[in-house]
């Protein structure tokens, strides 16, 4: 991979890229079926008429949460590219995974949050993974990536 | 970016060739199943039964169950992408670090 007329940025825009469009489509398609599905089964009859989310919601799933993951996903790459033990960056995604889907599970995370402020939350999440980012991209260098690899 | 693309397009092709891929897939799908019927039908359902039950109009139980289906919602696409940074991760990266 090192030995591609690429630099070191390039090939990590690439890996990140690869990660970053399968996550967002799938994702997403994913996400707003579900929501399409349950309203028009479960909800619309109860409530008598449609249930939309709402503008900003919808904002924070189309471009909040798909720049949180592009900062996460790079973040992940240049993580895997510069620690030994990669399988680590895993443990800690089922962890996080576990994190957001059981309280999702049980509705918890729906009673408090307003949808302005779920805008906001993302957007800052986001910026502080950018800088995060950018901090550990400098770490980032052939040498520190040979010296980290098996074999 | 187009030498960029070449990486992309090859990282995309094997990713869709693996069977991993796939289990991820039905993954996300019995998350999206489970947090469809138990979130949104359940918790928010049960929501809309008992606001009816204050005798709130229509108009106005949509609006208070607005803001719990939109943070439901962004959570969803959230985990969904995880389930696919999982195996996109473990893919790309971890495999060929691991196979060097």
């Amino acid at each position: 991979m090192l030995c591609t007329p690429l630099s070191l940025k390039q090939v990590c825009l690439a890996k990140s890229l690869a990660i970053f469009v399968p996550c967002v489509v799938f994702g997403l398609i994913l996400a707003y079926a579900a929501v399409a599905g349950t309203k028009q089964l479960f909800l619309a009859p109860r409530a008598g008429q449609s249930v939309m989310p709402g503008a900003a919601s919808l904002t924070a799933a189309l471009v909040a949460v798909p720049l949180i993951f592009f900062f996460f996903v790079t973040l992940l790459v240049a993580l895997q590219l510069i620690i030994t033990r990669v399988q680590w960056v895993n443990a800690v995604l089922v962890g996080l995974l576990a994190a957001v889907v059981v309280p999702l599970n049980y509705g918890l995370l729906g009673s408090g949050l307003a949808s302005q402020s779920i805008v906001f939350v993302s957007l800052a999440v986001a910026a502080a993974l950018a800088l995060l980012t950018l901090g550990l991209s400098r770490l980032v260098t052939k040498e520190r990536i040979m010296l980290t690899s098996k074999g | 970016m187009r030498q960029t693309t070449v990486i992309l397009k090859k990282d995309l092709r094997e990713a869709l060739r693996t069977g991993a891929f796939y289990l991820h897939a039905g993954l996300a799908l019995v998350i999206m199943a489970v947090v469809g019927v138990r979130a949104l039908g359940g918790v928010i359902g049960g929501e809309i039964d008992a606001l009816i039950e204050q005798g709130l109009a229509p108009a106005e139980v949509v609006s208070a169950i607005e803001p719990l289906m939109g943070t439901t919602l962004v959570m969803l696409a959230l985990s969904l992408m995880l389930v696919f940074c999982l195996f996109g991760t473990a893919q790309n990266l971890t495999m060929e670090k691991t196979k060097r």
